[in-house]
């Protein structure tokens, strides 16, 4: 059993116990703990169970490698799941959960999973659920589902607070190692910003366990560092990603949890001139029999455990190791007065200087030994020994608590693969390393990311700062090329002083029914037969045996067994290691909450939304308000009793019969000016702008160059060489951009300039019978018509406001649109409201504003057009000019299939008995596809109550639909099962025919 | 707040010098993105670290509405002289170099935008004379001039942790944004446009999104000052 020791433990204060829990039972443990650290040392060692299996499982790891103590902090809208239980700062009260089991962690019914484990292989799912097909929804999916998974979210709103920063540096040094300490030193002294970002809680990497004399050290850079004002130290803080141009993403997990105000997660944004990963490197498990016991552990975490928190990993550890540095955790052990009862030695005759100190010390060291199996149910209490190159024979069985195990060193590469750099094959120490000579690059050309340290391969510990004053050597260079021509080049690192002989699982030989309990992945539960398996059955690519087998897919992205597995895959092949390769490296390193992602973007700040000038008086009055692009506008102004849709009706009828108000501030309005203005207008509209008389409207198209509709409005010529383009509300900021396109890119010599006024007008349109006499009672301008006809502007001050008159009408009806300055639109709203009292003039919303145009058989982009549809679809021809040499889009529209006879095209469609078409209703050919199902020959695009003809109303696409007037098509759906409605195909146009009523 | 500036003929560049700059060790040129590649050969000094209480408490305040003229024109060739002329007669200023915003007599100051955008700033009154002089006086060039007075809303932001604050939600190395320089960019999911004023900065939004910018800037001074409070960086 793990236990804390009554002495030692360099980071915890006893003095402040802290409370906690964990699965509801009470737990203490000590300020400057880990929550790992202060499970174990209250003799928790069972902390989770597997994904697949549903196998017990303990800590193996003291930092992000951790695969399988993720814990659930937190509960309700505090909840946070998946937090590692070695990286987790212990706090007072802190309420822990572990994951993936039921009914409870002793007691797992998905244990049983794991007892039909050898029907479980590679490949299970897609050999099993292919069929039958609709098992996979309603069967498979739902048990799964409720087996697997890990934590889970939050329940309701995220309590905590999320923030993101900007920041930025010269240099950004990923890791608070020796390397990163002194490569910060180095830079800092030579004028250079630098960020140092260390994940951990504490300085120092490795160094402050393996290295007591450096802890000096560490405190003296530290202090050096603290008066270098650019400088910036960051504990906490994770380099999640690097991407091109040195633009990183760090993540500060603040262990308060946002109880001091701040926020939880700040994520930073940064964009660095150059990185220096010095991330150090991964101790690498070996794969033997049972490997995933709570209770075996990597070597390095237990001497962390021991010697940063005085945690005993139980009495009796024996080592199973394939490299000379895991001997340092015998050494602690020793020193902390705990048994080694052997260590065994993959390596037929190791001769380093540490195992020669263990053999004077009197350990017994037991060489070309192994572990056959680990024995014990849910923990360890034996492991058997066996010859490292045989089979797995038993020769002794030694009694234990725990194993510790090491096969060698895997550097971080990562931030130096993120971004493209590539990685060597280090023949000596036996693993992946950044290949100097192919770095990621920057714009220029240079190196984007430097490695130091053991991230670099550089393990020995001596060496890493020099390594880390090397890189920034290099770095500077980059910034001063002059001085580094001084500087002399520093000298490569030393060689190693052992050979790894690269020993991925134990014994040689393991029989196969060893090979099914030798765990490489241990959150996903691959093992050595599953690699195996894949590569027997043609998963050859080591990218397709990831994904076969789900190899380091799970939430540690296989941290521990991403190289153990591609050098099993390789023994499997009988191919090189280098030759099969790695699978890649992506961003981030460890899992990045979605919380930290959104930042300040929730609940108000989600979104911003664009608000009218009119927009506060809208939603006074009670307005049912409906997004359009960002924009609320009111769909409809009910009153008391009123529903939405019967609010808008009256609405219509206002209009019909005397007056009403809209707010189309929203529409887009853009000033276009210069002497070829005119000639930009007839290339960007279908139809001839230039000849537009001073003072006079004219409705325009706009086509893409395919020929397809993307926006339509009125264009008013303000002079000679000023336009005012009116667009969509939706439209506004992308036709502003399309203009400035064409004209900075292609049309680079025409003397035009375009300025978006949208938001310097709130423009208002007065509709019906009474909007002349309205706005003449408001008083100031010669609006007669003869003064003022249709499709023509003035400009004046109308009531005492600054305004333009646009005689311009999309109800059908007599109809103004005035703009005032945005400032002064409320009151001009209020003014005009007052003017019309007498006609009840009150306000209408979009969904009256769609029904009058539709009653006129008026297009509406978005309802009409969805990216398909031509000018010649709709009828709109005569919008369409024939005379000019070019437009955008003209060459597409002379495309045959454009110009087809049984294109769809727009027409009016009438319910036989007057009720409303369902929207999206599909019109039945009679005929069927290739694929057995009805053939559709056309669709509703607009359909609607009319409240002026008390009856349905529509408009559809149709094959050849103006050919076909009278004709009686049955419309269904748009879900299947709908009854068939007859309805008759007549012109797209209900009410008004003549257009007298534009007159007034 | 408002330096004269002393006519030029030349287009002006934004001055160097940062009056409420924090710890900006190395100091580079806004003009010139070559400096950024030359590391100071010495140490730098201490921080020049504007004291806190010196600056007041962080607040968020909007601007009294001021004449806004969105000027687009091409200054090269000949155009440029004659716009910068036009500049001169009307505004008191010459033509902003790129980035720049120069401030002139009575509240007036142009901001270079674009290398074809330029915004004037000026009082509310002046502002439809301005409009007609500037027209006349640019006859014959290429332009287009409008007034955008209400288009956008203006923001203070001033006080300790200004640009902690506005480091939450736009991306400027402030320790390189100095004084008199215009920076057009994004806050959060809007457009926005910052300059350096008082004891902190002067920042636009469009209209429609002033409520969204003012929550936005709340939130995120709120967060700066609960930063100070608790000594955190």
């Amino acid at each position: 059993m793990t236990t804390r020791l009554a002495q030692g433990g360099r980071l915890i204060d006893r003095r402040r116990p802290l409370a906690f829990t964990f699965n509801g039972q009470a737990f203490q443990g000590f300020a400057g703990d880990t929550l790992g650290a202060a499970l174990l040392g209250a003799g928790q060692s069972l902390l989770g169970r597997s994904f697949k299996y549903h196998r017990p499982r303990g800590l193996m790891a003291s930092g992000a490698e951790e695969p399988n103590a993720l814990l659930t902090l937190g509960t309700g809208q505090a909840a946070r799941p998946n937090l590692r239980a070695s990286e987790v700062a212990l706090r007072e009260g802190l309420v822990a959960q572990s994951q993936n089991h039921w009914p409870s962690l002793e007691y797992d019914a998905g244990a049983i999973l794991g007892l039909a484990s050898p029907l479980f292989s590679a490949g299970f799912y897609y050999k099993t659920f292919l069929w039958p097909r609709a098992f996979w929804k309603h069967v498979y999916e739902p048990v799964i589902r409720r087996l697997s998974g890990l934590g889970r979210p939050p329940e309701g709103p995220d309590a905590a607070r999320y923030e993101q920063r900007y920041g930025y540096c010269d240099l950004l040094i990923a890791g608070g190692g020796l390397a990163g300490l002194a490569a910060a030193e180095a830079a800092g002294a030579a004028g250079l910003q630098v960020i140092v970002a260390e994940r951990a809680a504490y300085w120092g990497g490795r160094a402050l366990v393996d290295q007591p004399e450096a802890g000096a050290e560490i405190a003296a850079r530290l202090q050096r560092l603290a008066a270098l004002p650019n400088v910036t130290l960051r504990l906490h803080t994770e380099v999640a990603a690097i991407y091109d141009h040195g633009y990183a993403l760090a993540v500060e997990r603040r262990p308060e949890f946002g109880e001091d105000g701040g926020p939880a997660e700040r994520l930073w944004r940064l964009r660095a001139t150059r990185v220096l990963a010095a991330t150090g490197a991964i101790e690498r498990p070996l794969a033997f029999a049972g490997n995933d016991r709570p209770g075996v552990m990597l070597a390095s975490a237990m001497r962390d455990y021991l010697d940063l928190y005085a945690i005993s990993p139980g009495d009796r550890t024996v080592l199973m190791v394939a490299q000379d540095e895991a001997y340092l955790t015998a050494f602690a052990l020793k020193a902390a007065g705990l048994e080694v009862p052997a260590i065994l030695d993959a390596r037929l005759a190791p001769e380093g200087a540490l195992v020669q100190r263990a053999e004077a010390m009197g350990l017994r060291v037991l060489k070309g030994r192994a572990i056959g199996e680990v024995k014990g149910r849910g923990r360890v209490e034996a492991v058997t020994v066996c010859s490292a190159v045989g089979e797995g024979a038993p020769l002794e069985t030694i009694p234990c608590e725990a194993v510790a195990n090491s096969g060698g060193w895997n550097p971080v590469v990562h931030l130096y693969s993120q971004p493209g750099g590539k990685l060597i094959w280090d023949e000596m120490q036996a693993h992946f390393r950044p290949d100097p000579a192919r770095p990621p690059r920057s714009h220029d050309g240079a190196p984007l990311v430097f490695a130091a340290g053991a991230a670099n391969g550089v393990l020995a510990e001596e060496a890493v700062a020099a390594d880390g004053e090397r890189a920034v050597e290099a770095v500077l260079a980059l910034f001063a090329p002059q001085s580094a021509k001084a500087a002399r080049p520093k000298a490569a690192p030393p060689a190693p002083a052992v050979r790894n002989p690269g020993i991925w699982r134990v014994p040689a030989g393991a029989a196969p029914r060893l090979r099914r309990k030798m765990w490489l992945d241990f959150q996903n539960d691959v093992k050595v037969s599953d690699l195996e398996l894949a590569a027997r059955e043609g998963f050859t690519s080591v990218e397709h045996a990831k994904r076969y087998t789900t190899l380091g897919m799970a939430t540690d992205q296989g941290k521990l067994s991403n190289i153990g597995g591609l050098a099993v895959l390789a023994g499997a092949l009988a191919r090189p290691i280098p030759e099969v390769g790695t699978t890649t490296f992506r961003p981030p390193f460890t899992p990045v909450t979605i919380g930290a992602l959104a930042g300040e973007a929730r609940g108000d700040l989600f979104q911003p939304i664009r608000q009218s000038p009119i927009h506060a008086w809208h939603v006074a009055q009670g307005a049912v308000m409906e997004p359009v692009g960002l924009w609320h506008r009111p769909y409809s102004f009910p009153h008391a009793g009123e529903t939405r849709e019967a609010a808008a009706a009256r609405e219509v009828l206002e209009v019909r019969q005397n007056v009403a108000l809209l707010d189309a501030s929203t529409l887009g309005k853009i000033l276009v000016s210069g002497p070829d203005a005119g000639r930009f207008l007839d290339m960007l509209y279908t139809g001839m702008m230039s000849n537009l008389p001073v003072g006079k409207c004219r409705y325009g198209l706009m086509c893409n160059e395919q020929g397809f509709l993307i926006d339509d409005g009125v264009v008013v010529r303000l002079s000679e060489t000023e336009f005012l383009c009116h667009t969509t509300t939706g439209g506004a900021e992308r036709i502003h951009g399309w203009m400035e396109d064409w004209l900075q890119c292609e049309w680079i010599d025409w003397q035009v300039f375009t300025a978006n006024l949208t938001e310097q007008f709130a423009q208002i349109a007065i509709a019906g019978p009474k909007a002349r006499a309205l706005l003449q009672k408001l008083g100031g301008m010669d609006l007669s018509p003869e003064a003022l006809p249709f499709m023509s502007f003035a400009s004046g001050t109308l009531g005492g406001f600054a305004a333009r008159v646009f005689r311009i009408s999309f109800s059908g009806e007599l109809a103004y649109e005035v703009a005032v300055p945005a400032s002064q639109g409320l009151a001009f709203w209020e003014a005009a409201l007052a003017a019309g009292a007498e006609w009840g003039a009150g306000p209408y919303g979009t969904e009256a504003l769609h029904i009058l145009r539709a009653e006129k058989g008026y297009i509406m982009m978005g309802d009409e057009t969805d990216g398909t549809v031509t000018p010649l679809d709709l009828g709109l021809d005569w919008a369409v000019s024939k005379k000019k040499a070019d437009f955008l889009g003209k060459r597409g529209l002379m495309r045959p299939y454009l110009q087809h006879p049984e294109r769809w095209r727009l027409v009016g469609l009438e319910t036989l008995d007057g009720s409303v078409l369902p929207d999206g209703a599909l019109a039945r050919s009679g005929a069927k596809t290739a694929n057995g199902q009805d053939e559709a020959e056309g669709r509703v695009t607009s359909t609607y109550f009319s409240p002026t003809l008390q009856r349905g109303i529509a408009m559809g696409l149709v094959r050849r639909g103006p050919e076909r007037l009278g004709e009686v098509l049955h419309f269904t759906g748009p879900l299947d099962g709908g009854p068939d409605i007859p309805v008759r195909l007549v012109p797209p146009i209900f009410y008004d025919e003549k257009g007298e009523r534009l007159h007034g | 707040m408002a330096k004269e500036v002393k006519p030029k003929a030349k287009a002006a560049a934004p001055k160097k010098a940062a009056v409420v700059k924090v710890a900006s060790a190395a100091p580079k040129k806004v003009a010139a993105p070559k400096a950024a590649k030359a590391a100071p050969k010495a140490p730098p000094k201490a921080a020049a670290k504007a004291a806190p209480q010196t600056l007041g408490p962080l607040r968020l305040t909007r601007r009294a509405p001021e004449g806004f003229l969105l000027l687009r024109a091409r200054p090269e060739g000949a155009a440029a002289a004659k716009i910068s002329a036009a500049l001169q007669k009307v505004m008191g200023l010459p033509l902003p170099g790129p980035r720049a915003r120069l401030t002139g007599p009575q509240g007036r100051a142009i901001a270079w935008a674009s290398p074809d955008e330029f915004w004037l700033f000026l009082p509310q009154a002046a502002l439809a004379e301005a409009q007609r002089a500037l027209a006349a006086a640019l006859k014959g060039v290429p332009h287009l001039l409008a007034d955008l007075s209400d288009a956008r809303t203006g923001f203070l932001l001033e006080g300790a942790g200004a640009e902690a604050a506005l480091s939450r939600l736009t991306p400027t190395d402030f320790t390189r944004f100095t004084e008199g320089e215009l920076r057009r960019t994004r806050l959060a999911q809007v457009a926005g446009g910052y300059w350096r004023e008082g004891a902190g900065f002067a920042l636009l939004v469009f209209r429609s999104v002033a409520p969204y910018a003012e929550a936005l800037l709340e939130n995120a001074a709120a967060a700066a000052r609960a930063d100070l409070a608790a000594g955190r960086a």
